[in-house]
């Protein structure tokens, strides 16, 4: 009987039946693998939990900025630690928030921008990290943000202000495009000083050229002495005009071991003035050192109480100090005098004493005779010193004295920074002339039958001169010799020029209090991120 | 499992990576249209609540899709039919696609999201290439092994041979103790050259297929070979040398067989290893992910 093919084919696993149960090598191989997959991958989780700084520091999304490399591989030094605590379901969704919890202000004050927000401005800008992005690699600024930053309140101010009404500008969106005119030159405040530029810069600081009134080597030296000379001139020859440059009055260091400073030390040394307050060491150079009389101006403006007669007496005139006025004035010039008169041994003074008077009483008919003659000397002084001619009224604006109410000199209001609600530096655009952002300081003399004018419109050139540089590249310059060329390229950023935090405070700098931590910390704990 | 309604092999393929395509495009286009709505920002970030929303979506069908190893395992359970099974492994593994894309922001993140997502796309291409190479080589073993047998077993149904094949030649050429004739079938050197033909060829052949070497695993060389074996026997001897060379055409068969099915099955030596490595993986990832960010 021939056997059925069906037969045929399962006698071939006679005593194979269960083959299925065993796994073949394509098989096996393949959950073997997947073993040792798992294997690897539950390795990665241990080395997790054992290492979690480590681990925790591979989620970071980039290196840190140099300022925070000490704690880049610890995340708890600025972000707040994760916590099981008021964990709910929808903090699963809340990640990103919770993670950009930052502890910034344990280093970082932080002073606020401007309290003029809506809620929504509030919230945003009560988180650090919405514009200061780090893990951006060691050399990313944190301070230098995109204009979108800035313009997402400032492209329409009135609808992210509290009260709809901002204090600056409704809308800015970008430097070049609709930024306005810098405050000071839209709307100029009114100038309280008369001094020009173009006088002081002119050979001899002569209104007319070849005029008298020019200030000689020798009147120099008559006026201030060998040191304010050796400042200023090189010359030994009387008849040389003193020359000025900008240099000789604006300085953004103290060039401290030159041999400007010496002269200028000596100078001031020479008047018994302190140096170390006008000079201070390394200033930072974006803005220029200031300005003050005792450095700059009384060389050839010395305040002198003019010469007197008490009787015989001839009372040499005597220096006065600047920034006194009114009753101050009058006592330091009425107490010159008398030293004088002393000094010159008064007829007053060798009157006997009164009868029955001792040593040690006032001699009251003398002094009330000294303190006449010094008030009459004064009385005829002080309207010398706060007039036009070399007195206060040289440079300020004076409210005359009268009957009792003496002489009033107006404050000057503070323009050693003219742009206080914006940076900047000096020493980064030192590459130009100071005459290309500052119009109409170079010498001229007035035109015949003109007078100077002395109290100076605000000598910086607007806006656009910055965008000749500050802009997109290739902008269209028109030069002041009507060519042009293209320009432009430099940054022109908001952060280049404006500070967000205690921008209130535009005169205060980077070492302002507002910006100190509440509680510094030690170095261990500095280091540790505590 | 056959995908497509079409017969054709190319059609089932174009089929699957239109597919791919597809899905994948519709997927990040519905993200980009919700950003554009303002739902979201684009490109989406895996912290958003979008990101993290397709972050449990691309888990849950991660787990689903591990599910059907599960389903293999306690297949004696019947737990749903195998073909809904794969239909749904197959499509909401293309689907996972997009939505880890999105989540993961078209990036790559740190050291652990960026093994992850690694190892989802190896693993989401080790799929389609399995799935394509599905479409084609039952197809192909159909149509050239007509005497298919279990490829896990293939040895041991050619040592089953073997021994037939043994048995065979040795009946042609030694006599039985109970068998009347006093002579074998094949004597002298026709009986030596068909046992060298079974000692040297033919037996190594059938033990391990082409693996032993033999000329008999070239169609050819076998045909050539068995050929010359049947001009050289007997009469007597050609039935058994034709069931010999049967024999030896089924393991040839069989050789195929084990060709095609190794490529039929090897991708899953990626797969699977690769699926169980990006589990574990996203598991930790959504961890630490949901602790960090």
């Amino acid at each position: 009987m021939p056997r059925s093919p069906s037969r045929d084919l399962s006698d071939r696993f006679t005593g194979n039946r269960r083959y299925f149960r065993r796994p073949d090598g394509l098989r096996g191989g393949r959950y073997l693998l997947a073993a040792v997959a798992f294997g690897l991958a539950a390795l990665w989780a241990v080395a997790e939990v054992a290492a979690p700084t480590k681990v925790a520091y591979s989620f970071s999304h980039g290196p840190v900025a140099s300022v925070h490399a000490a704690w880049e591989s610890d995340c708890a030094a600025c972000h707040v630690p994760s916590s099981t605590s008021g964990f709910t379901a929808a903090s699963l969704f809340d990640t990103r928030t919770r993670w950009q919890a930052m502890t910034c202000e344990k280093c970082h004050a932080g002073a606020a921008h401007n309290d003029n927000l809506t809620a929504t401005g509030r919230e945003f800008h009560a988180q650090c990290s919405n514009c200061h992005r780090d893990h951006n690699g060691r050399n990313f600024s944190l301070v230098k943000l995109a204009d979108s930053d800035c313009t997402r309140c400032h492209a329409n101010l009135p609808a992210n202000a509290a009260n709809g009404s901002p204090k600056c500008e409704a809308k800015v969106t970008n430097f070049v495009t609709d930024h306005p005119e810098f405050r000071p030159l839209k709307s100029p405040p009114e100038r309280t000083l008369k001094f020009s530029h173009a006088l002081h810069m002119s050979p001899g600081q002569a209104y007319t050229k070849g005029g008298q009134e020019a200030m000689t080597v020798g009147k120099l030296r008559q006026l201030s002495g060998e040191a304010a000379v050796a400042r200023y001139t090189d010359s030994k020859n009387d008849a040389d005009l003193v020359t000025l440059d900008c240099a000789s009055c604006h300085q953004l260091d103290s060039e401290a071991g030159t041999k400007g400073y010496d002269k200028l030390k000596l100078a001031l040394d020479a008047a018994g003035d302190p140096t170390r307050s006008v000079l201070p060491a390394r200033a930072a150079g974006a803005t220029l050192l200031p300005i003050n009389f005792e450095a700059h101006c009384r060389a050839c403006h010395p305040l002198r109480a003019p010469d007197g007669a008490a009787g015989n007496l001839v009372i040499s005139g005597f220096d006065v100090p600047h920034r006194k006025q009114g009753a101050d004035l009058t006592a330091e010039v009425s107490g010159g005098y008398l030293r004088s008169l002393v000094a010159k041994d008064h007829p007053a003074l060798a009157q006997p004493a009164g009868p029955g008077g001792m040593v040690d009483q006032p001699l009251a008919q003398p002094a009330a005779t000294l303190r006449g003659a010094a008030d009459a000397l004064t009385a005829k002084a002080l309207p010398m010193l706060t007039g036009g001619e070399g007195g206060c009224a040289k440079c300020h604006d004076v409210t005359p004295a009268s009957g009792n109410t003496p002489a009033k000199v107006a404050p000057l209001p503070n323009h050693s920074v003219w742009f206080p609600w914006a940076l900047f530096d000096h020493t980064a655009h030192r590459g130009a002339t100071c005459a290309t952002c500052h119009p109409g300081t170079s010498a001229a003399y007035a035109a015949p039958g003109t007078q100077l004018v002395e109290k100076e419109p605000v000598q910086i050139l607007g806006i656009d001169s910055c965008r000749a540089c500050h802009a997109p590249a290739g902008t269209k310059v028109t030069l002041p010799d009507k060519t042009t060329l293209a320009g432009g390229g430099v940054r022109h950023g908001c952060t280049d020029c404006h500070r967000y935090h205690n921008a209130d405070h535009g005169l205060q700098g980077r070492g302002a209090k507002a910006g100190f931590p509440v509680k510094p910390l030690d170095l261990g704990d500095f280091i540790r991120g505590k | 499992m056959l995908v497509g309604r079409t017969r054709s092999v190319r059609g089932r393929v174009a089929y699957i990576l239109a597919a791919t395509v597809a899905v994948t495009v519709v997927g990040v286009a519905l993200a980009a249209l919700g950003a554009a709505a303002g739902l979201w920002v684009w490109p989406p970030e895996p912290s958003s609540p979008l990101g993290v929303t397709l972050g449990f979506v691309a888990g849950a069908i991660v787990f689903f899709e591990l599910a059907l190893l599960g389903r293999k395992r306690l297949r004696g359970y019947r737990l749903g039919f195998t073909r809904v099974w794969m239909w749904l492994h197959i499509w909401l593994g293309l689907v996972c696609l997009p939505v880890v894309l999105v989540h993961a922001g078209f990036g790559l993140g740190g050291p652990l999201s960026a093994a992850t997502l690694v190892l989802f796309l190896l693993v989401t291409a080790s799929g389609i290439w399995g799935l394509i190479l599905q479409q084609w080589l039952p197809q192909r073993i159909l149509a050239q092994v007509p005497h298919e047998t279990i490829a896990s077993q293939i040895d041991f149904v050619g040592e089953y041979h073997a021994q037939e094949a043994a048995r065979l030649v040795h009946s042609l050429v030694t006599v039985p103790p109970e068998a009347e004739t006093a002579e074998p079938s094949v004597i002298g050197p026709q009986a030596a050259e068909l046992l060298a033909f079974l000692d040297q060829l033919l037996l190594p052949y059938l033990h391990v297929g082409k693996r032993s070497g033999s000329p008999l695993a070239s169609l050819t060389e076998g045909e050539y070979r068995f050929t010359r074996l049947r001009a050289a026997v007997p009469e007597v001897a050609v039935p058994a040398v034709e069931r010999l060379h049967e024999l030896a055409g089924l393991r040839r068969q069989w050789d195929a067989q084990a060709r095609m099915h190794f490529w039929l099955h090897n991708w899953l030596a990626v797969h699977l290893p690769l699926s169980a490595a990006m589990a574990t993986l996203m598991v930790l990832h959504a961890v630490k992910a949901l602790k960090y960010w």
